[in-house]
């Protein structure tokens, strides 16, 4: 696709919105920051609201120390939790879900129409509706508060078949036929032709998938019950369920938590914007 | 023969060996700042008082959800804390063993009568949950302000303010320049727990309930003339001015001391006491009809799951856990009362002239304990909404009380009333 | 074995392990979800077992004022956050589509909200709307004096506008890098023809760029819909569905009698009420869009 800007030159009010924009968003991200490196919880709950809950005035990694080590909610179990759950669940749909796709798009097994159109309906299903009948299925198979239980939902994705079947169905009928000329098998022809070729489209469904379970709530909340399998998010929540708000070691908390995934953006803004806008494509 | 002797003193190793055999026990518990040193302490005095047994005592934060994961997983721990009013719904559900065989017989008998009854499952009469602590609920009055508005204030539970006199006593409040809000009744808390254990024994007082605990149905008796009279009458305060807000927060009465009078349990001794000082003073619950003064109480205690195994360790847990030391010291780090009576002596707060005093006799002379009914998480929130609701001055008390015995009725029906209740 | 078969076998082996995950993750529960709405189904075992009820769950539903607040409240909330969000994801799309200076600084910061965790960025709002000196309200005293406050989160007039205001905050950079595409695809030579016709400003918005961003629209107007319907996290953390009920969505209703009342066989025939509108309003809004969007 051509680069086509066809941005005209900017007002001077385009710049005071765009300016506008930035505050709006770092704004509140400061003030969490600044919270979160001010030890003395009394000045937080007294100071909020003013310029000093904004801008930092007081530099302590104090608050960082108290959550990293808190012994109860142990952050850096939290963090291995939420990694690893990640890892694995993205580690597996593209396996899986590629394999699948692969073979809708390129295979001749009967059944694939239908398969497909049903795929499909998966997509509009609200999947929150389905999360009792879930739960009353990893209770009956013992999977309550433990990884698998949050690994296995993620790892067929509907939306993520969909991505891969449209990258795959464009690739040429003529090059699929040279491998198999070559002797490649069918699964030959997809580990070593369409899988390298569709780096983007992995890329894509890592980067939703990611944001999708750094995001999950609803579902971890009902399946774990303590810092052993509990990811960040959950572990988040906890502060407000008990007394303790403590603003200081909430905002550590939450800047800790955010840190890993705005290092990781940047890292691969690029394909994150392709990646969402790939998503929306389909319109 | 010599291989008999062998074998002989083989199994005799392994019988000494499971005799002694040294267990870890899993304890779970609320995860609360105003807990934590006592459960810490509790943990290491056990550890070191005995040699066969290790604890780890793991504070849970958001207990209940954890709770109920672990049930459904099998994975509960081996003791661990339960609030009073829902041990019969698990004991229903077959999730706790009785306590009767673990506990030394002596600490039962020396319980104060509102911990038994908390801990007694009505059908089969055993006890189930211990509570190493006593709650209850005051008005806590600013003296201050009371002696300024030229009230008397009652000395003892027999002149409790009957409704009328409270109603009176409010009105001079709210006359004077200092007062915003005459009285503080937690409206902040939010519709839990706190609104049926701190506003049933509002009904309880004019000779009613929250359900009725022989034919365990609600309807006729949380929504009788009685009841709503009661919430009228304090929906009448609210639109009067006499209540702070819910969203006012938390400190009117010890903070901003805008609020003259606090209707609140003792956990909140450590802020009063700070923010007062002198000025406070312990008011006997009121009087609102013909039973006289009631006070709420119960709390969290110790359970048993019935998967736990390791009895023999858990015995000797429960035991150390229940001594009046241990007990004493919950309550003067927690602000509680001491659940045994031979505790109270040891407490600085409750004993007899202490100045907490006025809470062991209402917890002796007019505590209901709230339901024992597997029904009671439902029974709660029912209720729980409706005084939230009621408590805003605006909804039609009758129509909430009809709403919350209906809600009630229909689910102890769902659950074939229970069984073995209602049989 | 010829080659034709095994082709065929590969492919029966490579579609398994996706389609038995689906099979078992989605269509199982769905046709649970329905079994289960004619049951008393309870979450933890319990000594009565659980029996068939025919339609007395729906009935017990359909005549709950609570059930019907949440459907009310979930309707709000999607009224107000649709329009809302969409606005500012576009106004943002706009902004990175000119040619301001440092463009991609600016892109990168306002894509930020998108990356945190929806639960922390309720921790941030928590504070925002925290009484009586949150940031909001210090803001709010510039004009009311003093000591005023407004308790955003604990009163009922304002509790669902706060959870809509933050929740665009939370979600709008997904949007605005889709309409930023949208607008990155719109030929430049309509707006040179319409540059040399002598168009103004907002003149060219209306005639170049909103038609041309017409597709993305209605892709958007349907995500954003159907995203908003499952509100959940924000309510249940912030204000546990409350104040007296103002705050409840579906997702909250659903999660309450289901996972803290335990009633499956309840939350369940709400699941299929819920999955019903969903399917409906779905497919309204593709019947209602699909013959504009084969116009192009």
């Amino acid at each position: 696709m051509a680069k086509s800007h066809a941005g005209m030159a900017p007002s001077r009010l385009t710049i005071v919105f765009a300016g506008i924009m930035a505050l709006g968003v770092l704004l509140p991200l400061m003030m969490a920051v600044t919270i979160s490196l001010n030890p003395d919880e009394e000045a937080i709950v007294v100071e909020m609201g003013s310029w000093r809950s904004f801008i930092p005035h007081v530099i302590s990694l104090q608050n960082y120390i108290d959550v990293w080590t808190d012994p109860v909610n142990p952050f850096l179990r939290y963090l291995f939790n939420t990694i690893f759950i990640t890892f694995t669940t993205l580690v597996i749909s593209v396996i899986f879900n590629s394999m699948a796709a692969f073979v809708l798009a390129q295979g001749s097994v009967a059944g694939r129409k239908v398969l497909l159109g049903f795929i499909l309906a998966i997509l509009v299903v609200p999947l929150e509706s389905l999360v009792l009948p879930q739960l009353m299925l990893a209770s009956w198979a013992g999977m309550i508060d433990s990884y698998r239980v949050q690994i296995l939902p993620g790892i067929a994705n509907a939306m993520a078949i969909f991505l891969f079947y449209q990258f795959f169905i464009r690739i040429p009928k003529d090059l699929i036929e040279a491998a198999r000329v070559d002797g490649f098998s069918f699964f030959q022809t997809y580990r070593y032709l369409a899988l390298p070729l569709s780096k983007p489209v992995i890329s894509a469904v890592a980067i939703l998938q990611f944001l999708e379970i750094w995001n999950s709530y609803l579902w971890p909340i009902m399946v774990t019950r303590g810092p052993e399998y509990r990811p960040l998010s959950v572990a988040m929540s906890a502060y407000f369920d008990s007394n303790k708000a403590y603003w200081g070691n909430i905002m550590a908390f939450a800047v800790s938590m955010a840190i890993p995934v705005i290092l990781f953006f940047l890292v691969l803004q690029r394909q994150f914007v392709a990646s969402v806008t790939n998503s929306g494509v389909k319109g | 023969m010599k291989l008999r002797t062998l074998f002989l003193l083989g199994a005799s190793v392994m019988a000494f060996g499971s005799v002694a055999k040294a267990e870890s026990l899993t304890v779970w518990v609320i995860d609360g700042d105003t807990e934590k040193p006592y459960f810490t302490q509790l943990e290491t005095r056990y550890n070191e008082s005995q040699s066969e047994n290790t604890v780890d005592i793991v504070p849970i934060p958001g207990y209940n959800q954890a709770l109920q994961a672990a049930t459904l997983s099998n994975d509960l721990p081996d003791v661990m804390l339960v609030d009073g009013p829902n041990m019969a719904s698990l004991v229903w559900a077959g999730t706790l063993q009785p306590l009767d065989g673990l506990l030394d017989p002596e600490i039962k008998k020396d319980l104060l009568p509102g911990i038994v009854a908390q801990g007694t499952y009505g059908p089969d009469g055993k006890f189930y949950q211990i509570g190493p602590y006593e709650s209850s609920a005051v008005l806590w009055g600013n003296k201050k302000l009371l002696d300024e508005a030229g009230i008397k204030i009652p000395a003892s539970v027999d002149e409790a303010w009957t409704a009328d006199q409270l109603g009176e006593v409010l009105g001079k409040l709210k006359a004077l320049p200092e007062v915003e809000w005459p009285l503080d009744m937690k409206l902040n808390y939010g519709a839990g727990e706190w609104l049926t254990y701190g506003f049933s024994p509002f009904v309880q007082s004019n000779g009613g309930d929250i359900i009725d605990r022989t034919t365990w149905t609600a309807d006729g008796t949380l929504n009788s003339d009685g009841n709503v009279a009661v919430m009228q009458r304090l929906s009448d305060w609210v639109n009067d001015g006499y209540i702070v807000p819910a969203s006012a927060g938390d400190n009117k009465f010890y903070g901003e001391k805008t609020a003259a009078l606090a209707w609140v349990g003792n956990w909140m001794w450590p802020a009063h006491e700070q923010g007062l000082g002198d000025d406070l003073v312990l008011i006997p619950p009121p009087s609102l009809g013909e039973k006289g003064p009631v006070s709420p109480n119960g709390g969290w205690g110790w359970s048993v799951p019935s998967t736990t195994t390791k009895l023999d360790a858990v015995s000797s847990f429960l035991d150390f856990a229940m001594s009046p030391e241990q007990v004493a010291l919950y309550a003067d780090i927690t602000g509680y009362i001491p659940s045994r009576v031979s505790a109270v002596p040891l407490s600085k707060l409750y004993a007899s002239g202490g100045e907490g005093a006025l809470f062991v006799d209402v917890a002796n002379c007019c505590s209901i304990v709230r339901p024992i009914h597997p029904a009671y998480p439902v029974i709660s929130t029912a209720w729980a909404t409706a005084a939230d609701n009621i408590m805003t001055g605006k909804a039609d008390v009758r129509d909430e009380l009809d709403t919350a015995a209906e809600e009630i009725d229909e689910d102890i029906e769902d659950n074939a009333g229970y069984p073995p209740f209602g049989q | 074995m010829n080659i034709r078969k095994k082709s065929q076998l590969q492919q029966y082996a490579m579609l398994a392990p996706a389609v038995l995950a689906l099979g078992i993750l989605f269509v199982l529960p769905f046709f649970l979800s329905f079994w289960f709405s004619f049951t008393d189904q309870h979450l933890v075992p319990r000594p009565v077992p659980s029996r068939f009820i025919g339609l007395r769950n729906y009935i017990r539903i359909l005549t709950d004022d609570d059930f019907w607040q949440a459907v009310g409240n979930t309707i709000l909330f999607a009224v107000l956050v649709v329009p809302f969000q969409l606005a500012i994801s576009l106004a943002g799309a706009l902004i990175l589509n000119s040619k301001i200076p440092f463009r991609s600084a600016f892109r990168a910061i306002s894509i930020l909200p998108l990356l945190l965790p929806m639960t922390v960025v309720v921790a941030i709002w928590a504070v925002i709307y925290r009484i009586p000196n949150g940031p909001l309200n210090a803001a709010y005293q510039l004009f009311a004096g003093p000591g005023a406050y407004v308790d955003w989160l604990g009163s009922s007039t304002t509790a669902m506008v706060s959870i809509v205001v933050l929740s665009a905050w939370a979600t709008f950079p997904y949007q605005m890098l889709i309409y930023l595409a949208g607008l990155q695809d719109i030929s430049p030579e309509l707006y040179e023809a319409a540059r040399v016709d002598g168009a103004k400003p907002w003149q060219r918005f209306r005639n170049v760029t909103w038609p041309g961003l017409r597709n993305v629209n209605i892709f958007l107007l349907i995500i954003t819909t159907i995203g908003a319907l499952k509100l959940f996290t924000q309510v249940s953390i912030l204000t546990r569905g409350g104040p007296n009920g103002a705050t409840t969505t579906i997702i909250y209703y659903l999660y309450k009698e289901g996972f803290v009342r335990q009633k499956i066989g309840y939350a369940s025939a709400v699941a299929v009420i819920f999955f019903l509108a969903v399917t409906a309003l779905t497919l309204l809004q593709r019947r209602l869009f699909k013959n504009e969007s084969e116009v192009q």
